[in-house]
């Protein structure tokens, strides 16, 4: 009597919860293409089923912002490799932010995160958005205040952390989360790195050649396999820059106009270009660069004029769009859970 | 295994009992010795040679009308320097606030002490790239004991905010309308002031370490003169000049009365 007293209280107390238990937690791996180098990751913040989930969840959690509507995603949208399509983002109440949303691919490799570097992990990283008053405009405290009384959230930051969802799980949770965010999977993989031929068409294959001929130099900055190199370099855009770029952070005159070489992996997905949107099409960019720039004391030498012929540049803007990720843009683990 | 509920909820009886029954953890306070020797630390603001006070319109040395809105500064590794060369460290770090009192009392030991030193701002390995997530909320290197003197675009603490508002035409009754803000931070623009402060303390004995900051100092201090109307405005990487005018001026400031 007494058992079937308890199984039955037991269920009425399961009832009167409409919490959905969570998954069964576990290491999670990060899928890195077998081109891509080893990656290392900190090791108070390693990932786990659970830890990717609540940060998918951050990401896109609008109850982050002060006025309930921005998240992450707002402008950083997958379908666009994670940028907004705008020149410069809106944030919370509709404020114009600084900068173009930056593509959040490979953030995995990534040695210093923001155009000028100012920043070494992804974990410090997500304290910026969500607190810039022109993005998110939120203290910590009231963002920990936000989700306190989410049950959800909370068995969630207690079973992948073991402590409540406050400031120090939020950054954790997003960084782990954001670092699945692997894009390496293109026609110009397949044709580079696993040698297929058929990958190509015959203009893509001259537009290959014309970015990583020593003359155009693309590739000296635009490196593989990530299609930048992390560094910082002045091309040319403005005699006068508003944004001073690694100079904010070096305080050095010859890092003016300087900011760190964007990836060009899905670059056909994000226009407009340029640290502050400035160049709204991929054509405009490489007219840009065959133009060679204005003049600065610290642009870069290899910034030159080019004399593209029309063909030439067509081709490389074919093969610039072979490096569009597919898989990558659709990936349903991109998107909020329901 | 028909006693197996009765097991569990005689567990659970148990805990819940057991739970409510603990005494409430009590709060831990250092150890103190009532002998030991003291120092008061006090950190006063003064508008030329009177006490500072919030919402007053100031004169500043140019003629113009100021008001200090807000003045906050990480302060740390406050050190009292004693006659054989050793250091004793009576507070690592404290985020002073001009609004605020900013006392407390340390222990030290017996002694004769000839100097004292404050750095101004967070010291270099406390600084660049720390997660602050990782210090418990009370802490003033906490993002919210930082209180928002953390910049998150180039990872670390703004050590000193000086924000307020300025009238030009000198008029009495004139609108403030003027905004000016100095945000100081960034490892080159860490600060030590040292301040001669000889004393000999025995056991059972206080001493007061009445610390002033000449507010107007910070605009005409002894390094230099800053026009609110010309130079109004660093966040230190757009105008590091003026960051660091500002950070001199403000380490000349301070004075033991």
């Amino acid at each position: 009597m007494n058992q079937w007293l308890f199984i039955f209280i037991s269920l009425i107390l399961l009832g009167c919860s409409d919490v959905p238990p969570l998954k069964e937690d576990g290491p999670y791996r990060y899928k890195k293409p077998s081109f891509f180098p080893e990656y290392q990751i900190p090791e108070d913040n390693k990932p786990t089923v659970l830890r990717v989930e609540l940060g998918r969840r951050l990401f896109f959690e609008k109850r982050l912002s002060n006025s309930n509507s921005t998240s992450c995603a707002s402008c950083h949208v997958s379908s666009m490799a994670f940028t907004d399509g705008k020149s410069i983002s809106h944030g919370a109440h509709g404020r114009m932010g600084n900068r173009n949303a930056p593509t959040l691919a490979n953030l995995l490799w990534s040695p210093h995160l923001m155009s000028e570097g100012g920043v070494k992990t992804l974990e410090l990283q997500a304290l910026g958005p969500i607190q810039d008053s022109s993005e998110m405009d939120m203290t910590m405290r009231n963002a920990e205040a936000q989700l306190a009384d989410d049950v959800y959230l909370q068995n969630l930051s207690q079973a992948a952390y073991g402590r409540p969802l406050d400031a120090y799980v939020m950054i954790r949770a997003l960084a782990v989360y954001q670092r699945s965010f692997i894009s390496g999977d293109t026609r110009f993989d397949k044709y580079h790195f696993f040698k297929d031929t058929t990958a190509f068409n015959a203009q893509e294959k001259r537009g290959y050649d014309i970015f990583f001929s020593e003359k155009a130099a693309c590739a000296s900055c635009h490196q593989l396999p990530f299609f930048t190199d992390y560094k910082f370099y002045n091309i040319g855009l403005y005699e006068n820059y508003a944004d001073a770029g690694r100079q904010r952070v070096t305080y050095t005159a010859n890092d003016n106009g300087k900011f760190k070489t964007p990836t060009l992996r899905n670059i056909e997905m994000t226009p407009p270009y340029m640290h502050d949107g400035s160049i709204r099409t991929l054509e405009d960019v490489v007219e840009f660069y065959n133009w060679g720039g204005k003049s600065h004391p610290n642009k870069d030498a290899r910034i030159q004029k080019m004399n593209w012929t029309p063909q030439e540049k067509a081709d490389l803007i074919a093969f610039l769009k072979t490096l569009t990720d597919w898989n990558f843009l659709q990936n349903h683990n991109f998107l909020p859970l329901q | 295994m028909k006693s197996l509920p009765r097991y569990i909820l005689f567990l659970l009886a148990s805990t819940i009992i057991f739970t409510s029954c603990k005494e409430d953890p009590k709060e831990e306070t250092p150890s103190t010795n009532s002998d030991a020797p003291k120092v008061v630390f006090s950190l006063s603001p003064k508008y030329e040679n009177a006490d500072f006070a919030a919402g007053t319109v100031y004169f500043d040395s140019y003629g113009h009308r100021i008001r200090v809105d807000n003045f906050q500064s990480y302060i740390s590794d406050i050190t009292l320097h004693d006659d054989l060369g050793n250091d004793v460290v009576i507070k690592d770090i404290a985020m002073w606030n001009i609004g605020s009192d900013n006392t407390f009392t340390a222990e030290i030991p017996a002694g004769s002490y000839s100097s004292l030193s404050i750095g101004i701002g967070v010291p270099e390995d406390k600084n660049k790239d720390i997660d602050p997530t990782t210090y418990p909320n009370d802490h003033p290197l906490s993002v919210n004991g930082a209180q928002g003197m953390f910049w998150t675009w180039n990872t670390g603490y703004i050590f000193t905010k000086f924000e307020g508002k300025a009238d030009f035409t000198g008029t009495e009754g004139a609108s403030l309308l003027s905004p000016f803000a100095y945000h100081v931070g960034d490892d080159p623009f860490y600060r030590i002031v040292n301040l001669d402060f000889p004393f000999t303390i025995e056991a059972k004995q206080t001493i007061d370490i009445p610390v002033v900051v000449r507010v107007d100092q910070i605009l005409n201090g002894g390094t230099s003169q800053v026009d609110v109307e010309v130079d109004y405005i660093t966040h230190t990487s757009d105008n590091p000049t003026l960051a660091e005018r500002i950070i001199d001026n403000f380490a000349s400031s301070f004075s033991i009365e």
